[in-house]
């Protein structure tokens, strides 16, 4: 074997140098065409000469991918480069996007292979099923999909519109689309991979080795975490290097083009913190709750006993709330926000972000109120307090001074809802805003780099929770079935408060003032009772509400870990969050999942019908 | 009914220090959704496998063999008895780092090629890269497959994985190995160089539990049988006991003229003695077990195993061309295992009351490969009998034509065996 490879490399290495020697005695000897001519044919020598090399040596480990590599690199250059200088670069861009995300997943996965060499079980099973993965259509599909999509997706975006909203449109469909297709591959290969080894006994060979079930089970989600790390890796990158690429493109509006640049750069190309409004301290929630429960009690005793439910009490409090972001004509309201010390301390600007909706709009569809920041005019322009006048329904954004914020770190904030310029003028509607993103302040914390990295760590342990999953499923069922176990538990993590909500109002339960013990009592005489009385159909969706919420009650809410709208929107994902997503997730859903995958399959018989 | 979950206490009161194997009262009934009986496919059935043995056991389709060998590996637990394996519990992870395991086929991952195979279980022992490589490269070479071993094993032809499986088997130098109709899918040549290297793992301490339906494969190379049908044992003995026949005598000597027979005859006769035959009585295995079998279904004895078999279905065609490819391929896989000496035809005389001769690892698979081709004296007349299994194969004639050197049937005495003394650290020779 090595006596052609001493051969191919003495005629490589004595092309070069005799063609490249004998180039740049040309050009040193003013024979510009020549030595041009000769350089370029020496190049050609070469690259012939190279791919002769990977061909002669393909039966070598490792040569194949190689050559593969490198003939992907020289067609990519070959059509992309020319590309780049007409009118259709966005393609060339796609292009030269898909193949340096192929080359980065090939040499990741040398990578992880490399990591998974080692003489233990866990590594053993971990990087045969990164193998399977590979080698194996299932997942390969997906892993295709993940490395198109990124670079493909800014071809599809409309370059009339908005700038911001161009990049903002990427980010959410390329994160969804990336997490969504790795969940998919996540099941179909961790389910496919259990489940057919069971089926088709592979597992014997294995299992009969000094290998403990909980050690298969560890290798088996090993492999498909590892393989999300460098899917989400790659992803990252991808993502990253084209929303840059997306964000230097021409805005659609030239004559302003500022607006939709500085709009890409603090509000969506940045990891902002975020404060919510609070009651001023002169409003006392607990006393105006007290107050409507002892006004409800006194009209309807029967719904609302001497104590509330949860869900009444909650019910209350958002009245209470939304009202309290209802702002009447002529009348104020102040807001505070806290917490932004921060923004202070490293002379942050703030931004005041709010989405005014009146209860019935002028012909002009403008909102005007007037602001008071800490109890000064604001904007104030030498001594004139100028009014807020913007549009209806619409999201707005103020740059306030961090000057403005007290020494405890408060934003006091009084709107009034008046026309400053001609205050007998008001229009008389109420002014409101949705409690929580209608009305917020926000300041730079990170940059989106960073967010995007910890935007990505938290769907791998989103995902790191469904590969559990598949592998509990896949321990006592068939592959179909386990998929579908999977998914389902997975969405209704992630829509569990919406299920939770839906269910609520789906059927009626009887509940006020009682534990959880009489609440079952009860409900289940209510149960019996309608189909006493011949009200099936009342009897069945009771049940199905009991059934549903009891599900929905073990699976983790979802919804508090998804940080796509977060990333897309300029909003910092937060350690804090992705640490409590860490032990929420990772540590406490995925641990019971590997408990229930260990204590099923250390019951189980491989080996169950064989006769 | 005893469960067959046992504490570890009474598990080692089961294996006494010389046991390997021992199964006592051991049932396994598989149910149906419903819980009920559906198939008791294992019936309270004892064995016993002692230290350095070959124990065989033989049974037709579902007679509960498969079943009794997953209990023995923890791979299925036993409605009730009890098993102990190496002193421990078969789900005990410990002790499997001492077992080799070929399943009846090779579950392979079909998206490996035979190194990657054999390094993916390597892996599962916990041993190094370069303890890993050494062993991979001496067991594809024993079992000839270096020359394919960056193939898929999916496209493996069934012989070539067999070889594979066997190779896995043996990856960590195991002191029990369980073997479930190794030879099945490997033509008479691979066949012929599994058993002999059964034969020398055995001379090497290697305990080993064959379990079979080739009656050939068994006798060949057992020391201890146990015959099943139905989940039970029907019967268990050493080879020459099950096989003797104790009601004529059979006197071994040279071979004698006609002129001598004929005055033993009358010598006999004298005594009143009849000579009946001059030759070695021995009965066949294969005779003894359909015996076994057709006494236990004339006892109407329930099984869910397969019954007498009928004529091949009219529908299937004859695979004359497939069969000829895969032959080629196996013989360009094992061009240098063929370049060896025929099998020795064994010595077929039945020794009643004498220590029951034990085959010698006539031609190990390793000798095939490394032996130089010096020629070497045969222990028998050409003339002599051989028995069936050790029968050269005739696909040699050929070979042999071309090779006159090769004509030696016995066993090469100076054969180079260091790549399976390294691999099974053994030192014999």
């Amino acid at each position: 074997m090595s006596k052609p490879w001493v051969k191919w490399l003495m005629v490589f290495l004595g092309g070069l140098l005799i063609g490249g020697g004998a180039s740049i005695l040309l050009l040193m000897q003013g024979s510009i065409l020549a030595g041009a001519i000769l350089f370029r044919i020496t190049q050609a020598f070469a690259i012939i000469w190279l791919l002769w090399g990977f061909w002669i040596g393909r039966d070598v480990p490792g040569m194949k991918t190689v050559g593969a590599m490198i003939i992907a690199t020289l067609i990519t250059a070959a059509i992309a480069i020319p590309l780049l200088q007409t009118r259709n670069s966005g393609y060339a861009v796609a292009m030269i996007g898909v193949w340096a995300m192929a080359e980065l997943f090939v040499a990741g996965l040398w990578l992880i292979r490399q990591l998974l060499n080692g003489g233990h079980p866990i590594l053993g099973v971990a990087r045969t099923l990164v193998d399977e993965a590979i080698r194996m259509k299932i997942a390969l599909i997906f892993i295709i999909g993940v490395v198109l999509l990124i670079p493909v997706l800014p071809i599809l975006i409309d370059p009339m519109e908005r700038l911001d909203y161009r990049v903002k449109f990427f980010l959410n469909w390329s994160i969804g689309g990336v997490s969504s297709l790795l969940s998919m591959m996540t099941v179909f290969l961790i389910c496919g991979s259990i489940c057919s080894e069971i089926t088709r006994k592979n597992i014997f060979m294995t299992m009969v080795k000094p290998v403990s079930r909980i050690q298969y089970l560890l290798g088996k989600w090993l492999g498909v975490a590892l393989l999300n790390v460098l899917l989400l890796s790659v992803s990252g990158v991808g993502i990253y290097t084209l929303t840059k690429i997306l964000a230097a493109q021409p805005v659609s509006n030239p004559t302003t083009p500022q607006i939709e640049l500085a709009a890409v750069e603090y509000e969506v190309l940045t990891a902002r913190q975020v404060a919510r409004a609070v009651p001023d301290e002169g409003m006392d929630l607990g006393a105006e709750l007290q107050r409507r429960h002892q006004r409800l009690h006194a009209e309807n005793p029967d719904e609302y006993g001497e104590k509330l439910t949860p869900q009444q009490n909650k019910a209350i409090q958002n009245r209470i709330i939304a009202q309290w972001h209802a702002i009447g004509p002529g009348s104020s309201q102040t807001y505070i926000f806290e917490n932004l010390q921060t923004a202070v301390d490293r002379n942050i600007p703030l931004q005041l972000r709010f989405k005014p909706k009146m209860s019935k709009a002028p012909d002009d569809e403008m909102v005007r109120m007037a602001l008071w920041i800490n109890d000064r005019p604001y904007p104030n322009y030498q001594g004139q307090h100028f009014p807020t006048n913007v549009a209806n329904d619409n999201y707005h954004v103020m740059t306030i001074d961090p000057s403005y914020v007290t020494g405890e770190g408060k934003l006091k904030l009084r709107i009034q809802n008046i026309d400053l310029l001609a205050p007998e003028a008001t229009f008389p509607a109420t002014i409101s805003f949705s409690p929580g993103a209608g009305l917020e302040v926000l300041y730079n914390v990170g940059t989106f780099g960073w967010n995007l990295s910890r935007t990505m760590m938290m769907i791998w342990v989103r995902l790191g929770f469904l590969a559990m999953l598949g592998v509990m499923a896949g321990t006592f069922l068939g592959f179909p079935v386990a998929c579908l176990l999977s998914f389902m538990i997975y969405f209704a993590a992630i829509a569990s408060s919406y299920l939770k909500e839906s269910l609520r109002f789906y059927a009626g339960f009887t509940d006020p003032g009682l534990n959880l013990w009489n609440k079952i009592t009860v409900n289940f005489g209510e149960f019996f009772k309608n189909i006493a009385n011949g009200d099936i159909w009342t009897a069945v969706k009771m049940l199905i509400r009991f059934v549903g919420e009891t599900f929905v009650s073990i699976v983790p809410e979802f919804s508090t870990y998804n940080p796509t709208p977060l990333v897309s929107d300029g909003r910092v994902v937060s350690m804090p969050m992705l640490l409590d997503a860490y032990i929420w997730v990772g540590l406490v859903s995925t641990g019971f999942c590997l408990l229930m995958a260990w204590w099923i399959f250390s019951k189980r018989e491989l080996a169950k019908v064989t006769v | 009914m005893t469960t067959a979950t046992t504490s570890n206490a009474a598990t080692q009161a089961v294996g006494t220090s010389n046991d390997v194997i021992r199964c006592i009262g051991l049932t396994k009934i598989f149910k149906d959704f419903w819980m009920r009986n559906r198939v008791r496919a294992v019936d309270n059935m004892n064995i016993n496998v002692q230290r350095g043995e070959l124990f065989g056991l033989l049974g037709p389709n579902g007679s509960g063999k498969s079943t009794t060998i997953k209990m023995i590996l923890g791979l299925l637990h036993p409605t009730s008895g009890r098993i102990a394996v190496l002193g421990k519990r078969p789900e005990d992870v410990g002790i499997k780092k001492m077992i080799g395991y070929l399943p009846e086929e090779s579950y392979l991952y079909r998206f490996l090629n035979a190194r990657e195979t054999l390094d993916y279980y390597a892996r599962l022992f916990f041993q190094n890269r370069a303890q890993r490589r050494r062993r991979v490269d001496m067991l594809l070479e024993m079992v000839g497959l270096e020359a394919v071993q960056r193939r898929p094993v999916g496209e493996y032809s069934k012989g070539m994985q067999r070889r594979i499986g066997l190779a896995q088997a043996l990856i960590n130098d195991p002191h029990l190995l369980i073997l479930d109709e190794p030879t099945t899918g490997l033509d008479p040549i691979g066949t012929r160089q599994i058993k002999d290297l059964l034969i020398e793992l055995k001379d090497r301490g290697k305990t080993i539990l064959l379990c079979s339906h080739l009656l050939s494969d068994v006798e060949d190379v057992c020391d201890r049988v146990s015959i099943m049908y139905g989940g039970k044992v029907r019967q268990e003995g050493t080879v020459d006991q099950l096989l003797t026949k104790n009601e004529s005598t059979t006197l071994e000597m040279p071979r004698l003229d006609e002129q001598t027979i004929n005055e033993i005859r009358q010598f006999l006769s004298a005594k009143g003695i009849d000579l009946t035959r001059v030759d070695q009585p021995r009965q066949k295995l294969e005779a003894l077990f359909l015996d076994i079998v057709h006494q236990a279904q004339t006892e109407g004895v329930e099984t869910s195993g397969a019954r007498a078999g009928g004529r091949i279905a009219e529908f299937l065609s004859s695979d004359i061309q497939s069969s000829t490819e895969e032959s080629q391929v196996r013989h360009q896989v094992l061009e240098n295992l063929v370049k060896t000496e025929p099998v020795a035809p064994k010595a077929d005389v039945s020794k009643p009351e004498v220590e029951p001769q034990k085959p010698k690892a006539a031609d190990s698979v390793l000798s095939s490969l490394t032996a130089p081709k010096a020629p070497v004296e045969q222990d028998k007349p050409q003339d002599q009998p051989a028995s069936l299994a050790t029968a050269p194969p005739p696909t040699l004639d050929d070979l042999k034509k071309s090779q006159p050197q090769s004509q030696s049937p016995k066993k090469p005495v100076s054969g180079d065996r260091s790549v399976l003394d390294d691999l099974l650290g053994g030192n014999k020779d």
